[in-house]
């Protein structure tokens, strides 16, 4: 069974109302139900309800894989694009061109995200993964410092 | 434009050493950085005329066909990222040093990559880094020099300028081609070596901004201060009522280029 798969279970129960998925296939058993305790865990913090957080992960069972996977994911990892310079950052080629990628929007290995300027040396920075932008961390024109991280992108 | 040609004046041993000549190109940047991957340190791409010259910004760079020099030098040097600026200051000095040279003229640096006569641009530089997955790939250095042009658009009269203009006679462009290549080659080895010392030295000695009060525009906030010193990359200081203040972008004002 793909490992995605078991991720996809995981989301699925995880995002929904329902609170236990059990799947069958190819004799193989696959069980994914959510520890109801988590929705009672105060999110304050203190060191107490962390423990009681991560005992109550662990409760989210994935059989048979349990061991290999760390169950109840609840954030997909997500790509992150940094800057190789310091310099500035532009969203777009040209003051009055549109912005090379808006947030919501796919894109492919290769295609240009920004410009990062440094000393009037331009920089295209391209995307290194397929994926749809999750989040754009930095204002058109602002100053960047080295390996800050400029766009989030979830991986498809 | 035959590459042959242009190679019989080329007095540089790598610099000049691969030419792609053509008669129209959108940019020569663009066609450079189409043949990056393959390419080796001082390939040259060249053009008659663009169709769509660029400046920094997608600003236009206009020039007459065959009067001026257009022209793209790929290199790959092997450089810490935080040295990135100096290969500015490293294609202004070039070209200031070959014009001086060739056409017995003093230019000015305008920091960071402007070179002036009188107090008007006569040659644009346009640096384009190439990453492959966060390591540089090579870097495009852009150089568009006007030589024999004798009319500029109204609108550039003011700002733009040509040797033809300043000396009063035509100059043979592949010459100055040859001139601007030979400095770059020589320059390139403080550049490979990571050491931006001789750059600076160097570029220093064409500028005229040091203890004068200058502006400095960046994304449309004017600072104004005492033009102090470079840092080592590239990085233009500047005494202002706050203490120093490092830059790394913005447009420099001076009363007098």
């Amino acid at each position: 069974m793909d490992i995605r798969y078991l991720k996809k279970l995981v989301r699925i129960v995880e995002e929904s109302t329902v609170h236990e998925i059990e799947i069958e296939e190819e004799g193989l058993k696959v069980k994914v139900s959510k520890n109801m305790a988590l929705s009672s865990i105060p999110v304050a913090p203190v060191a107490m309800p962390q423990v009681a957080a991560q005992q109550a992960i662990a409760g989210a069972k994935v059989e048979p894989v349990a061991s290999q996977e760390p169950a109840a994911k609840t954030e997909v990892k997500m790509h992150e694009v940094k800057s190789p310079i310091v310099g500035t950052f532009y969203r777009a080629p040209a003051p009055d061109a549109d912005s090379y990628v808006e947030v919501g929007a796919i894109v492919q290995p290769k295609q240009v995200l920004c410009i990062i300027e440094a000393m009037k040396l331009m920089n295209e920075i391209e995307s290194d993964v397929s994926g749809r932008i999750v989040k754009i961390l930095v204002d058109n024109a602002q100053p960047v410092e080295y390996n800050q991280t400029l766009f989030l992108i979830e991986p498809v | 434009m035959k590459a042959k040609e242009i190679q019989s004046y080329v007095t540089s041993q790598i610099f000049g050493k691969k030419i792609f000549a053509y008669e129209v190109v959108e940019s020569t940047n663009t066609t450079a950085k189409s043949l990056i991957q393959d390419s080796t340190d001082g390939t040259i791409v060249i053009a008659d005329a663009q169709t769509a010259g660029r400046g920094r910004l997608k600003r236009e760079w206009l020039s007459e066909p065959k009067k001026n020099l257009t022209f793209s030098v790929i290199i790959k040097p092997e450089i810490a990222p935080e040295l990135f600026g100096v290969l500015s200051l490293y294609a202004g000095l070039s070209v200031a040093e070959a014009i001086e040279s060739v056409a017995k003229l003093r230019p000015v640096c305008k920091w960071p990559n402007d070179v002036m006569l009188n107090g008007k641009k006569f040659c644009g530089i346009l640096s384009e880094a190439v990453f492959n997955r966060e390591m540089l790939a090579g870097v495009i250095v852009g150089i568009g020099i006007n030589i024999n042009q004798s009319i500029f658009p109204r609108e550039l009269e003011s700002i733009a300028t040509s040797l033809l203009q300043v000396t009063g006679k035509e100059l043979d462009r592949f010459s100055i081609l040859a001139a601007v290549l030979d400095r770059m080659e020589y320059n390139y080895t403080s550049i490979k070596t990571g050491n931006s010392t001789g750059i600076i030295e160097g570029w220093k000695k064409y500028s005229t901004m040091f203890g004068k009060e200058i502006t400095i525009n960046q994304d449309k906030h004017p600072v104004r201060g005492i033009a102090k010193r470079l840092d080592d990359d590239g990085g233009l200081i500047l005494l202002t009522n706050k203490g120093e203040e490092k830059f790394l972008a913005g447009d420099v004002a001076l009363c007098s280029w």
